[in-house]
């Protein structure tokens, strides 16, 4: 089991300043990729997090639910390049995560609880 | 008055119309009650004025099963009892801790919440605490910002400890104790048998003995045992010339469903960023933990649960000198003279590394984790127990072995709570939980050694089929016998038990009363 180590979770958590996005992605990345500060960081909690939940099933089934978890995701999920802009994505994340906990959607990977919606985009990223 | 046991004449016969066994914090609650009164009342202390090896070494027993500390270093028998090592940390049972509920096996007190309130009221004088109220809202001065941060509310609650200095029973009590023309408090005097009638309905006398081999006897029209959870347990199994079970045990409960309370931290809570909201006041005199609502244990179907959340590194722990510093600023504050001064300056002296690393961890350091220790209750199982072992003490009784199991319910509800904290925590935006990893395994036990809580071996019930005791501490089936302390709890709740200790033992005080009324 890949243990996910603090300073992958604080990278995760610092996944809110807008003037961070974007940075170091290449053109034509997918909107929800630009999220996080450290898109290292991401690929190896998501690695985590398939590990420990390993019934999560595809990108795509993964996409899906998220999609119909949390409509404020809709947008962020579609792979249209460059859309919404990257300062618009944060809420709508941080919206459903805090969602996520408010309803105990939680996943526990390697002792951390994890919102399910940011699991499962790090699950995301490990996959993409 | 007090009296060297060791010092009465061969097979003296003592008479009282009350005699209490054990001079701790139930023992000396109830005697206290009798002062000035018109009753006789010999309190019967196995132990002197201080520590003894001797003595001490009554108490030496195995352990099996969850970790708990060893028998001899988990209590202490002098005059004061275990109230000579304890933390001090004081609140009342909950309405929730003694109501049935269904998804906890064996729960449900014979007595209501309410009907405990003018004997915690009593209680709290007589432990020294300058308030009972547990309000939250009466002390938001007193807690670290993360307490009044939204992240306490629904589900999340803070939880009031108040602290007693902590009082030392024996001492502090001792020249009362002494002067009283009513009372006689015997030194050295070790109980080796509760001697019955053939019908084992009546308590004849008790049977006594020094270390030195000095026997007498001891008859009383009431007779209250109070020698903690294990003991009470010990002696009534031992009594066991007319019953073989020994005594109150004809439904073979006597030492089952003992409980403590697993302490230790279990998780940590990564902050957004280095922050100080588990910072607590410097003129903080309360002790303030989180819970949970009980309306969401009762959804959840979980055991009762506190966390402490302490920056880290945390303010206490190895820091002993930082602690002893702590505490007496908390008592002169409160106007409290501390009764064990010396040995405070001196813990503050010789850890003068942790006295300034806890000095500056709490008022300057703004970490970036906080630590979740938590205090949990354990459910009642009847195979959780106190039997007698082959071995036998100075005095010629069988020593115990403790046996603490815990449960799937225990384990469950550890985890489901923190997680319900975690969650807390993410929603309100604060950071992320991560659980300890002795919580990962499958199944994980619990480590640390308990709380020194020893609970449940004697436990309440109007039916004798489910209980040692009826509503007013009787041993069922005995005219004459009494249990006090802890054992007698039926489910333990988070809440430390000295306060409902003393508050059953003013109970049965007045109970003892209205009987020779």
């Amino acid at each position: 089991m890949s243990p996910v180590a603090r300073r992958q979770l604080l990278a995760l958590l610092a996944l809110a300043p807008a003037a961070s996005f974007g940075v170091g992605r290449p053109a034509g990345a997918a909107a929800w990729t630009r999220l996080f500060h450290d898109l290292e960081s991401a690929r190896l909690i998501g690695r985590a997090v398939l590990e420990s939940h390993p019934d999560l099933g595809s990108a795509e089934t993964i996409r899906e639910r998220l999609r119909l978890r949390h409509a404020v995701l809709q947008e962020l999920l579609d792979d249209t390049p460059d859309r919404p802009p990257a300062s618009a994505l944060a809420p709508a994340l941080a919206e459903a995560i805090a969602a996520d906990f408010a309803a105990h959607r939680t996943l526990t990977v390697t002792g951390w609880v994890l919102s399910r919606s940011e699991a499962e985009l790090c699950a995301l990223v490990h996959l993409a | 008055m007090l009296i060297d046991s060791r010092s009465l004449p061969e097979a003296t016969r003592i008479e009282a119309d009350i005699a209490i066994v054990g001079g701790g914090a139930a023992g000396i609650a109830i005697a206290r009650e009798f002062i000035g009164g018109g009753l006789r009342v010999a309190l019967l202390e196995s132990g002197g004025l201080d520590y003894d090896d001797d003595t001490q070494d009554l108490y030496v027993g195995e352990v099996t099963g969850n970790p708990s500390i060893a028998l001899d270093a988990s209590r202490l028998r002098y005059l004061g009892g275990t109230s000579n090592h304890w933390a001090g940390y004081c609140r009342p049972l909950d309405e929730a801790d003694l109501n049935p509920r269904p998804w906890v096996p064996h729960s449900g007190w014979p007595i209501t919440r309410v009907s405990l309130d003018p004997y915690y009221r009593r209680a709290h004088p007589v432990l020294q605490l300058v308030s009972d109220d547990y309000r939250p809202a009466s002390w938001t001065g007193q807690m670290p910002p993360v307490f009044t941060s939204p992240v306490m509310r629904d589900p999340l609650r803070p939880v009031i400890f108040q602290q007693s200095p902590p009082t030392r029973l024996g001492s502090a009590y001792r020249a009362e104790l002494d002067q009283a023309a009513n009372l006689a408090v015997y030194l050295w005097a070790n109980l080796t048998e509760i001697v019955t009638d053939e019908g084992t309905a009546l308590v004849r006398h008790l049977a006594m003995a020094c270390l030195d081999g000095r026997r007498f006897t001891v008859e009383a029209r009431h007779v209250v045992l109070a020698t903690g959870g294990v003991e009470n347990a010990r002696l009534l199994l031992c009594s066991n010339r007319q019953a073989e079970a020994g005594l109150g045990n004809g439904h073979d409960l006597v030492g089952r469903y003992f409980m403590d309370h697993p302490a230790y931290p279990a998780a940590t809570i990564l902050l957004n960023q280095p922050s100080t909201i588990a910072r607590a006041p410097a003129d903080q005199i309360i002790d303030v933990l989180c819970g949970i609502d009980p309306a969401v244990e009762e959804r959840e179907r979980l055991l009762r649960f506190v966390t402490a959340v302490q920056p880290v590194p945390p303010p206490e722990g190895e820091e002993a000198g930082y602690v002893a510093l702590r505490e007496l600023t908390r008592n002169l504050r409160r106007g409290i003279w501390p009764n064990d001064l010396m040995g405070r300056l001196g813990t503050v002296l010789a850890d003068l590394d942790g006295t300034t690393s806890g000095f500056y961890n709490r008022f300057f350091a703004s970490p970036e984790l906080l630590r979740l220790r938590v205090h949990i209750e354990v459910a009642p199982n009847p195979e959780s127990r106190v039997t007698l072992i082959d071995e036998r003490d100075a005095l010629g009784l069988n020593r115990v072995r403790l046996d603490w199991r815990l449960t799937e319910l225990d384990r469950l509800s550890l985890r489901r709570n923190l997680e319900i904290v975690g969650a807390a925590f993410g929603a309100r935006g604060f950071g992320r939980l991560q659980l300890a990893d002795w919580l990962l395994e499958e199944p994980f036990a619990i480590p640390g050694n308990g709380s020194y809580h020893h609970v449940g071996t004697t436990r309440m019930s109007d039916d004798p089929r489910t209980g040692v005791v009826d509503r007013d501490c009787r041993v069922h089936g005995m005219r004459n016998l009494f249990i006090a302390g802890s054992s007698v709890f039926p489910t333990e709740g988070f809440a430390n038990p000295t306060l409902t200790i003393v508050a059953l033992g003013l109970r049965l005080a007045d109970h003892l009363k209205s009987l020779h009324a």
